[in-house]
């Protein structure tokens, strides 16, 4: 089994503590890996864009709407994960998976680590940008 | 002079996630501990560099096997004597404790997890580095 992303996540903890306002540049989820984008906005990251995560959304939000983000968060609604195992960022918006991307170019460098079948470490900012096109 | 950690009397000074979250011990832990995240449901487990063991949250408290205690992913310690300031930190030989000399010897771990304050302070930082072996 692996990780597999649940209808609604749930932030445990999240640092720093009550998060920081940033805008939707899209519509994002609560527990979205975001990309900083223009202008003081996020986006969900993917993969596949070679996108890097930064933060964490504390909540859902419309495009044009602000909401808490945070530098890493403890957070809880997935399903399957398998315990103490990596994360990386998805090629599926704002998503987690325990397998890093494929394609040249993709963003690969790990953003957590799996706590428990349910709940995981995000800490997106930690670790050195990395991609397989170098 | 170089940091030595008796492993009881430690303080945690302050914590991230503010309050934390929790975990159960698969074995017995002490406050301030170096944990890695277990194999089984939400567990985890003091660190030693000699078994290859890669640190990921701070033990907020003491607790035996099975119990349920407050961890954190960042931390502000106390309780050592003799850091040398500024100096990094790594994982010890000895169960979840802290040390100022990586290990050396062959796929030990090595991986830098915090960095000396005072002498008695560190800083904790367990995720932040690419996991390491000697």
């Amino acid at each position: 089994m692996a990780l597999t992303e649940g209808v609604a996540r749930k932030i445990v903890a999240g640092w720093p503590t009550g998060g920081f306002t940033m805008l939707c540049a899209e519509a994002v989820d609560c527990g979205d890996l975001l990309s900083i984008s223009s202008s003081g906005t996020v986006v969900p990251a993917n993969a596949t864009s070679d996108e890097e995560p930064r933060l964490v959304a504390g909540g859902n939000g419309a495009t044009g709407q602000g909401i808490p983000c945070y530098l890493g968060a403890v957070i809880d609604g997935f399903t399957d994960g398998t315990e103490a195992g990596a994360l990386y960022l998805s090629t599926t918006d704002g998503q987690y998976s325990e397998s890093s991307a494929t394609g040249t170019t993709d963003t690969i460098q790990i953003i957590g680590y799996v706590l428990t079948e349910t709940m995981i470490l995000a800490i997106p900012a930690m670790r050195a940008d990395a991609n397989y096109g170098g | 002079m170089a940091l030595t950690d008796s492993g009881v009397g430690r303080i945690i000074y302050r914590g991230i996630p503010e309050g934390g979250f929790t975990m159960v011990c698969e074995e017995a832990v002490h406050t301030g501990d170096l944990l890695g995240i277990g194999t089984t449901l939400g567990s985890v487990y003091p660190v030693d560099s000699d078994a290859g063991e890669q640190g990921r949250l701070i033990a907020g408290e003491n607790g035996a096997t099975g119990d349920h205690i407050q961890c954190y992913v960042m931390a502000i310690l106390g309780g050592f004597t003799g850091g040398t300031e500024a100096g990094a930190v790594y994982p010890s030989a000895t169960d979840g404790q802290w040390t100022e000399t990586a290990d050396t010897d062959g796929s030990d771990t090595d991986t830098l997890v915090g960095y000396v304050l005072t002498e008695t302070e560190i800083l904790a930082i367990p995720s932040m580095r690419p996991d390491s072996t000697a």
